[in-house]
């Protein structure tokens, strides 16, 4: 990759860090919720995450690592229904049998549509949510990260906030219509994805709200199951913590697999991630 | 195929959500609308109880929206107590339904809007 393709990414992707924010409260970090913006609000949300993997049962005996940049902006078009996009900026290296390769660029953007169907606020604090959401990739991809073609996903999301414990469930499955150059990934390959996300979320603090609370910081504890048609699985434990405060968020987690049953990509070894979310 | 199968689907699911006439907040025009409360207040502040306030970004939600009501002077938010307390300018002073619909827009459900 060219270094003048290079500062662009990295430009871009100092704009959109700078313009971070986001109103995805109680979100964790890896299990999509059903939280949206209000109405006419827009947020994002910036995700650095570094995923080290090899134990390549292929023939390329692939190992490496990648680096990250999720950039999400989601506008609130009412209550209850939002749209989002995300655009990745991922920085890849790779040691295979026939050499070495470091490359970087523009991921694959997604657009979703999320609207929440269902609401049942039981008390001050507690909540039930159910949202259904749906969108597709965009071929924005370059340096071999793209697909070149449109992916469609649909999903639902439920949350359950009753005092100090928040759960969270998600289920999706994407319609893969084409392939990356270099399968590593789920969805690199031309098989559907159901991905089935829970999560636990205990505030830590403070024990109590009240009308002085400007922050809370939870205990996160996340499941992420991720399955390819053609039986490629990945299971993963994901602690982390979250701190939420009115106006910001703070987030880090890493992602464990406990279980992969791969024969056409490389296995995951760990997966760290810090995010940051803003509310203007 | 696939890929028309897929399109199909997503469009159906995206036709069924601009659609869907289900709203999880509807709770807090209902609230007015029972009361029959849709003139000004005529107070210089009101307290509205308000349920799923479940962090201190909700609340800030339901800050930025009431803050952008003509009217509305200051807002102090209980998260315990699901209390919002609003200041109100008397000489510009919001409808009750204008007040409502910012909790509406923000995502949570309106309880009661009270006057001292």
């Amino acid at each position: 990759m060219k270094m003048g393709s290079l500062a662009r990414c990295a430009a871009a992707g100092v704009m959109m860090c700078a313009c971070a924010e986001s109103g995805l409260a109680q979100q964790a970090i890896f299990t999509p919720a059903p939280t949206m913006p209000s109405a006419e609000r827009i947020t994002t949300r910036t995700l650095f995450s570094f995923e080290k993997f090899g134990s390549d049962p292929t023939d390329a005996r692939r190992d490496g690592h990648e680096l990250r940049f999720d950039h999400e902006f989601v506008l609130g078009l009412t209550g209850d229904l939002s749209v989002g996009l995300n655009v990745p900026v991922r920085v890849r290296s790779v040691r295979a049998s026939d050499g070495d390769d470091r490359s970087m660029g523009l991921g694959d953007a997604e657009l979703t549509l999320k609207h929440r169907v269902w609401q049942d606020d039981f008390g001050p604090v507690d909540t039930a949510r159910l949202s259904l959401f749906a969108g597709t990739t965009l071929p924005t991809g370059n340096n071999g990260f793209g697909k070149d073609t449109l992916d469609p996903f649909i999903g639902a999301t439920f949350m359950l906030i009753h005092g100090r414990h928040g759960f969270n469930q998600s289920v999706s499955w994407t319609f893969t219509t084409g392939t990356a150059d270099d399968r590593v990934f789920a969805g690199d390959g031309l098989s559907d994805v159901l991905k089935l996300d829970s999560a636990y979320l205990y505030r830590l603090s403070p024990d109590e709200y009240t009308a002085e609370t400007t922050a809370s910081t939870y205990a996160v504890l996340e499941l992420n199951t991720i399955y390819e048609t053609d039986g490629e699985t990945q299971m993963f434990i994901s602690p982390g913590i979250l701190y939420e405060a009115r106006r910001f968020a703070l987030e880090a987690g890493v992602r464990i697999p406990v279980w992969q049953d791969l024969d056409r990509r490389p296995e995951s070894r760990y997966g760290v991630t810090f995010g940051v979310r803003f509310l203007f | 195929m696939q890929k028309h199968v897929a399109f199909v689907v997503l469009m159906g699911v995206a036709v069924g959500f601009v659609g869907c006439a289900t709203n999880g907040s509807a709770q807090s025009e209902a609230a007015v609308e029972a009361e029959g409360m849709d003139g000004r207040i005529e107070s210089e502040s009101v307290t509205m109880v308000v349920r799923g306030m479940s962090c201190p970004k909700c609340a800030d939600n339901i800050d930025l929206q009431l803050r952008s009501v003509r009217g509305v002077r200051d807002v102090a938010i209980d998260l315990g107590a699901g209390e919002v307390k609003v200041a109100v300018d008397p000489m510009v002073p919001p409808t009750r339904s204008q007040l409502a619909q910012a909790i509406r827009r923000s995502g949570f459900s309106l309880v009661s809007i009270d006057t001292p």
